[in-house]
């Protein structure tokens, strides 16, 4: 249990819109240990952002927490007040998100940002603030490191800005760091050089990440351990290698099946029918049924639990029914 | 482009700004069915012991004086080479004084109002859009928002007359007119020098005059600030609650900044639409000054453009409308030139 660093416990919310209630997540449960990188996949809406956002204690106004909690070094992320949050966020638990340009504020240079969260944790001066964000920067390998602290935030290319992001992130050496889609938004060639960099540095510093992508190539390359989520649901969880090699759940099957492959060519590209469900009335049972080709009649009643389907793989499907774990 | 070729540009465009807007306000002037020279020489019927042929004389004098029986052109032209090379904007046609002088003893009154106006409306106004926009939909931002819609909605004229009905005759708490109190100015008098007398007690060291000149502005302050303040407390609300939902400002409350940053980095950023509506009124209230100015009794050009249009001293018409367009000119470029400064990504005179 120690070896656990963050911890989703039956996880539901609800967000209240002008159009209804939407019933965002059902029962998120995954767990991350020390020092590992934890994969979340999973399609745009799927839940994933919402859920890192909860774990930074980022609350939306309209959400409603119906049950669960977050677990994080053994403490309820959602029990803490903002105060307690902020003395957590940025130093134990740090994100970087998709859109690097647009995380760094446009009107402040980039010395200047980086000294404010350094000096929001770290009991120094200004002089050695500075310091330290150019000493950051170099362990980020940014390029002409000094020239970046004196510039503001739309001269700097995606990928330095995401450096410049990871940099901050990791200036009070978190426990955790939460990157959700870091690299979408990114050219290959430089997807590549910032995977590289938050594997180099997620060993250097022992941290352990939660990666969130929709791209299973990624999760391939990098994560331990995955979680796939779908409609709000983790329906597989368990080893990279086992989930992505030999899939169980019809909705991971389906999205290994629709990965383009030189034997396909010339055929029409499989894919998934039908669309992401409705939050607002999302369907009873498994939410996947309405799509699965499986489907069954106790999928539409009743929402399967997680099952161990093999060697450090579960899923949450009616098909495998079996022992529980 | 440097700062300094920036400037150099825009006054050079302000040249053909004022060529064209004069020239508007030129055939607007001549194309009215009146002798623009009576005002000046005075209807013989009010003053019934002039001979009639006298009268006539002294029109015809009058016309020759400005050259108003030259073709329209040559008028015109006369203007502009008297504007721009004499800076001389001609003589008023009811207080016979040159227009320049007559207008720049009157600007420091209205100046001084328009200014301690706008201070008002700025503090109080991104005040009230902070304090909106933090407590989004609650009570205090339905409070908020019902006094800054007042501000917008209730003419300067009749805010005017109400404050001074209230505080002034009613409570008596401030004076109901003047920029200070004649008896007193007797016991602590004070020169002229600025024309601002807020600077002039306070550089002569006049502290109860000081004291009494800022009594005086209170409620016509106010009465200005109204307006702008509605509208600097409502851009100021909607643009930060725009802000707020910013990538930025996520990031940087996932960062654990504390909220005084996060309010520094938000609102440094909803300046900008706050910063041009404060210039766009400041400029305004430059010819909006004419109720309040009148109301208070002021003495300022609005109050004196008031009356040139009443009388249709073209003259001083004329030169108010080459006062006014400078003024927003130089206001506009003052504003441009602060959210260069503010935000980086402006670039002043590039082509987006």
């Amino acid at each position: 249990m120690e070896d656990v660093i963050l911890s989703v416990e039956n996880l539901t919310v609800d967000f209240y819109t002008y159009e209804g209630v939407l019933h965002v997540l059902d029962d998120v449960n995954f767990k991350i240990k020390r020092g590992e990188i934890f994969g979340l996949v999973g399609e745009s809406g799927c839940g994933k952002s919402v859920t890192s956002r909860l774990i930074m204690g980022l609350v939306a106004n309209n959400a409603n927490i119906r049950s669960g909690r977050i677990l994080f070094n053994g403490k309820d992320v959602l029990k803490m007040s903002e105060s307690e949050l902020n003395r957590i966020r940025g130093k134990e638990i740090s994100m970087i998100f998709q859109n690097p340009i647009g995380s760094l504020n446009p009107v402040f240079k980039v010395k200047d940002q980086m000294i404010n969260v350094i000096m929001n944790h770290q009991e120094v001066d200004k002089d050695t603030a500075l310091d330290k964000a150019l000493k950051l920067l170099k362990l980020v390998n940014m390029p002409d490191p000094e020239r970046v602290l004196e510039s503001y935030p739309f001269e700097l290319s995606g990928g330095m800005a995401q450096r410049v992001m990871i940099a901050m992130a990791i200036s009070s050496k978190p426990k955790l760091l939460i990157a959700d889609e870091p690299t979408t938004a990114l050219d290959v060639t430089i997807q590549a050089q910032i995977l590289k960099l938050i594997k180099e540095l997620q060993e250097k510093l022992g941290m352990s990440v939660l990666f969130i992508t929709h791209d299973l190539g990624v999760v391939a390359q990098l994560c331990d351990r995955i979680g796939v989520m779908y409609a709000g649901s983790v329906v597989a969880y368990g080893s990279t290698y086992n989930i992505l090699k030999n899939p169980k759940h019809p909705y991971t099957m389906g999205l290994m099946g629709a990965i383009p492959r030189p034997e396909h060519k010339g055929k029409p590209l499989p894919s998934i029918k039908g669309s992401v469900p409705n939050y607002l009335d999302p369907p009873k049972g498994c939410r996947f049924h309405p799509r699965c080709q499986y489907a069954m009649e106790i999928c539409k009643k009743e929402k399967p639990r997680m099952v161990k389907v093999g060697e450090n793989h579960y899923v949450a499907c009616w098909l495998h029914g079996g022992e529980e774990d | 482009m440097s700062i300094r070729d920036y400037i150099i540009r825009r006054i050079i465009l302000t040249v053909f700004i004022i060529i064209g807007i004069t020239f508007i306000t030129f055939i607007l002037m001549h194309a009215l069915p009146v002798d623009l020279a009576a005002m000046y020489a005075g209807n013989p019927r009010d003053n019934p012991a002039t001979e009639i042929n006298e009268a006539e004389m002294m029109l015809k004098a009058a016309r020759e004086k400005f050259g108003l029986d030259k073709p329209l052109w040559v008028q015109y032209g006369y203007y502009l080479y008297n504007l721009f090379l004499k800076f001389d904007m001609g003589i008023s046609m009811r207080t016979h004084k040159p227009v320049g002088e007559e207008i720049a003893n009157r600007l420091p009154a209205t100046l001084e109002l328009i200014i301690v106006s706008i201070v008002i409306a700025l503090v109080a106004g991104v005040a009230v859009g902070v304090i909106s926009a933090k407590k989004q939909n609650k009570f205090t931002d339905h409070l908020m928002r019902i006094i800054s819609i007042s501000g917008v909605s209730l003419p300067a004229f009749w805010l005017a007359i109400l404050l001074q009905f209230i505080f002034g005759s009613v409570l008596g708490w401030f004076p109901i007119s003047g920029r200070y109190d004649p008896q007193l100015f007797h016991q602590h008098p004070f020169n002229t020098i600025t024309g601002f007398y807020l600077i002039d007690t306070l550089i002569q060291g006049n502290f109860t005059m000081f004291g009494d000149v800022a009594w005086h502005l209170v409620l016509p302050a106010i009465a200005m600030a109204s307006y702008p303040f509605g509208a600097i407390a409502r851009m100021t609300r909607a643009t930060l609650l725009e802000v707020m939902d910013e990538q930025y400002i996520n990031a940087a409350r996932a960062m654990g900044l504390p909220k005084k940053i996060i309010t520094k980095y938000a609102l440094k950023n909803a300046l900008g639409p706050t910063l041009t509506i404060t210039g766009l009124n400041f400029a305004y209230m430059l010819t909006g000054a004419f109720y309040v100015e009148w109301i208070f009794g002021w003495g300022g050009i609005g109050w004196f453009a008031g009356m040139a249009l009443l009388n249709l001293d073209y003259t001083v018409i004329m030169g108010m409308v080459v006062v006014v367009s400078l003024f927003y000119v130089i206001v506009n470029l003052v504003v441009d030139i602060i959210q260069a400064y503010i935000d980086p990504r402006i670039s002043l005179g590039e082509k987006a």
